[in-house]
């Protein structure tokens, strides 16, 4: 969860883009509302108690909670105005997290390809 | 006064030796924030490093009950740590949606309670989507 404190520049971008940031977490609101105060986000965190986000976008670790039961595998996932994944980072250890820097990239990328 | 008097007695070194594996451990776990570091591992791994390059070395020369005590210690520590980043750390490959894929669509509930859909922020501009492990 402590990622999501380096994400503001990348917000910021795609704010001015018209865009959104979406965390996604398997906590239920109350613990999600808790994360967004204790670090100040100024995003918003979708709560997928049923895991049915996870799920679609084939992101499941089985089993991979503190309580046994399934959450993501870290990852960041772009979306593109024409619904299309148009970068992602998946993660292959539980520590490995993009650098926001190539988030801000991928994102200034895209602009740059609508504009032309 | 023979020469290795005057050298750095090898406790002190065994001891910094230890110093140096477990500040990198603990270097990791302050700077788990700052992403390349949560990656790469690489300043702890400098560290550990470091600390076995001093400690190893003096125990060959000294085989005492504190150097061999010490530097099994470091040594200990160290095959922890790689056994967490490389063996413990991994994740199962999963099928993950590619690049140019259509994304799935849906609908969820934010933090506030709030029902939002994909296809209407899509709208507006594009959207990252930050998979995080929870509040822990």
């Amino acid at each position: 969860m402590a990622e999501l404190r380096g994400l503001g520049e990348v917000q910021a971008e795609l704010t001015r883009q018209g865009g959104q940031l979406w965390a996604v977490a398997v906590d239920p609101p109350d613990q999600a509302r808790k994360v967004a105060e204790k670090i100040g986000l100024g995003f918003d965190i979708l709560c997928d108690t049923d895991r049915q986000l996870i799920n679609a976008f084939g992101l499941v670790h089985r089993g991979g909670g503190l309580d046994g039961g399934d959450i993501a595998v870290p990852a960041h996932v772009l979306i593109d105005q024409t619904g299309r994944i148009a970068w992602r980072h998946v993660a292959r250890k539980i520590q490995d997290r993009p650098d926001p820097k190539d988030d801000l990239l991928a994102i200034k990328e895209l602009k740059q390809s609508a504009d032309r | 006064m023979d020469a290795s008097t005057l050298q750095v007695p090898s406790r002190i070194k065994v001891l910094l030796s230890l110093l140096l594996v477990f500040g990198g451990g603990m270097v990791y776990w302050v700077l788990l924030t700052v992403p390349w570091v949560r990656s790469t591992g690489v300043p702890a791994f400098l560290l550990m490093g470091t600390g076995l390059l001093v400690g190893v070395p003096t125990w060959r020369k000294d085989r005492r009950f504190l150097s061999r005590l010490v530097v099994g210690l470091d040594v200990a520590l160290v095959a922890i740590f790689f056994g967490y980043f490389f063996v413990f750390a991994r994740l199962p490959a999963v099928g993950a949606v590619k690049l140019g894929d259509l994304a799935p669509q849906f609908v969820a509930t934010d933090h506030n309670g709030r029902q939002v859909a994909l296809a209407d922020a899509l709208q507006k501009g594009p959207v990252l989507l930050v998979f995080y492990r929870g509040h822990w």
